[in-house]
């Protein structure tokens, strides 16, 4: 029994599990589904259950793998064909929108010069729809995305860990919460291909071109592999950060001493190593955290933490996601507001995530009043259900699960704060290839100096 | 006259099974419901049964409530060791929305 706008998403469903992409239904309208709705349609229909039980034929007879040939695109010059190549992509659900660079065998290959893996090496299947991800399917949607083979092993780690069972991404693809996944990179790989951890970092940025690229190539291999096509097979209602996603640098410069890396918080893993940390988001917000000027320093640094502590204290659902193992969401803190913190006795991380999480927690009252309760006692782990009926409710198990990012552009005034919907939070590691120091000159070459700079 | 030649990016996909077959009619048979306990499927589902009882009296239904419900629980093993233990012949799962 299916709602019949709903359908794309069952039967990607039915695809990743390995079936063809077909299911036995009987569908109605999104009314029907409704509190107080009137149901008296399945009674009046009652009949085609029981031809989907005992008459309906599935159309594949037979398993196997389907491996879709490449496309051919003629006409009179270049340009005509990039144009008639870019509406063929649009007409078959390839594109997003935007016009895509042409993924032909030459451009593949260059960008394959940024991995070792052999090109049909599988990094898994992208649910609901379960089409295979390998090395070279990923070098396609980063060809067509604009990117260059020195962002290959960010976007390939990035992938393996959205893919990560515990992150449930197979849910969040099609899920009518508006998900997208956030990645953020640590150590030195990060400048070397100009990922932003300043000033707009949430790009675009012509000056850190990498984030959008590798942004925008995950979304592709999401929609085209994955399934995950607005409207058909994924719910998403409003569907946020589609275009680029969310792929930015921790801004490690700026890190105070004693507050550690995204990845050496969250995963424990060394702070000079090359990883990526991926969570799934489902919203964003700007804090105005600075005071207006005429607080002593830590007035206005309590009042801004208990602000911001406000905004992340609310009656979120998505929250139930990731209570037990995931993330409540991801606090971005610019460099001089880390500073002053630490200055001001929160020297590590953990300080000013422990403040966060005891001024956010939920009133039972409100809890209850919002309906928070009901989403609370139908989480997935028991430890979750469990907390339903606490007098001040955290917003996650431990204070330790709330990320801290210090990025965004050196200036005071605001915090960000990206909420999650995160059964989980990943770390990969990003494995560069042997030729990588050459990659980073051709880029030199080709894009200019790297590093922050002011064109005007 | 250009032309190119570029790459599906839709990428490989595998059937690795195939849906049951159908069984050849509802009476005599057993019949599981599974649900997510959503969208009105606690409405929903035993209205379906009305039917099923009054149009095939000899099939057994067996409810959702004798199985385990909600988005999670139901997508289990435990779930489908469950039905098999029982004996159902084919099961309706509701609700999809």
């Amino acid at each position: 029994m299916a709602r019949t706008d709903f359908l794309g998403v069952l039967y990607n469903g039915a695809a990743g599990m390995g079936f063809d992409r077909e299911l036995s239904m009987v569908d109605f309208p999104i009314d029907q589904f409704l509190v107080g709705s009137d149901i008296s349609p399945v009674a009046e229909r009652a009949a085609d259950f029981r031809k989907g039980l005992t008459d309906w034929k599935a159309s594949a007879t037979e398993t196997g793998l389907h491996e879709p040939p490449k496309v051919r695109v003629e006409a009179n010059g270049y340009e005509a064909a990039t144009d008639q190549m870019n509406q063929l992509f649009l007409r078959n659900t390839w594109g997003d929108g935007l016009p895509v660079s042409p993924p032909t065998s030459e451009r593949v290959d260059w960008i394959l010069k940024g991995t070792e893996l052999p090109r049909d090496h599988i990094i898994g299947k992208i649910m609901p729809k379960g089409g295979i991800a390998t090395v070279e399917t990923i070098a396609v949607s980063l060809a067509m995305a604009g990117g260059r083979p020195e962002y290959l092993p960010v976007l390939i780690a990035a992938v393996d860990g959205f893919l990560d069972p515990a992150l449930e991404h197979d849910k969040l693809q099609a899920t009518s919460g508006s998900t997208f996944p956030v990645i953020i990179v640590n150590g030195p790989i990060a400048k070397d291909i100009r990922l932003n951890s300043g000033f707009g970092l949430l790009g675009p940025d012509p000056q850190h071109p990498a984030g959008a690229s590798i942004g925008r190539a995950m979304r592709l291999l999401q929609q085209n592999v994955g399934g995950a096509l607005p409207g058909v097979g994924t719910m998403a209602i409003f569907g946020g950060m589609r275009y680029t996603n969310a792929v930015f640098a921790e801004d490690e410069d700026g890190l105070p001493e004693g507050w550690k890396p995204v990845s050496s918080d969250m995963a424990g893993k060394p702070g000079n190593l090359n990883t990526v940390t991926v969570y799934v988001g489902s919203s964003a917000s700007n804090i105005v955290r600075r005071g207006v000027g005429k607080e002593e320093p830590m007035e206005e640094a309590e009042q801004s933490l208990h602000r911001v502590a406000s905004y992340l204290g609310a009656s979120c659902v998505h929250y139930t996601s990731g209570w037990a193992n995931g993330t409540p969401g991801a606090l971005l803190i610019p460099r001089p507001v880390a500073m002053q913190l630490h200055n001001l006795g929160w020297t590590s991380k953990q300080a000013v995530k422990e403040f966060l999480w005891n001024q956010s927690k939920v009133p039972q009252s409100v809890v209850q009043e919002t309906g928070l309760k009901q989403w609370i006692e139908a989480a997935s782990e028991p430890e979750t259900v469990a907390s339903s009926d606490a007098e001040m409710w955290p917003i996650s198990q431990s204070p330790d699960q709330i990320i801290v990012v210090v990025a965004g552009g050196a200036h005071p005034t605001h915090n960000f704060w990206m909420q999650a919907m995160s059964p989980s939070v990943i770390c990969r590691e990003i494995a560069t290839p042997g030729n990588w120091q050459s990659l980073v000159a051709d880029a030199e070459l080709e894009l200019g100096p790297g590093g922050d700079m002011c064109v005007i | 006259m250009d032309a190119l030649e570029v790459f599906d990016p839709s990428g490989a996909t595998e059937v690795t099974r195939l849906h049951a077959p159908r069984i050849d009619k509802l009476d005599g048979k057993t019949i599981g419901f599974i649900s997510n306990d959503m969208w009105q499927a606690h409405r929903m589902l035993p209205l379906l049964r009305e039917w099923l009882t009054e149009n095939h009296p000899s099939a057994t239904l067996l409810p959702e409530s004798e199985f385990p419900m909600g988005n999670t629980l139901m997508d289990t093993e435990e779930a489908v060791d469950q039905l098999e233990a029982r004996g159902v012949d084919a099961v309706i799962i509701g609700n999809a929305s």
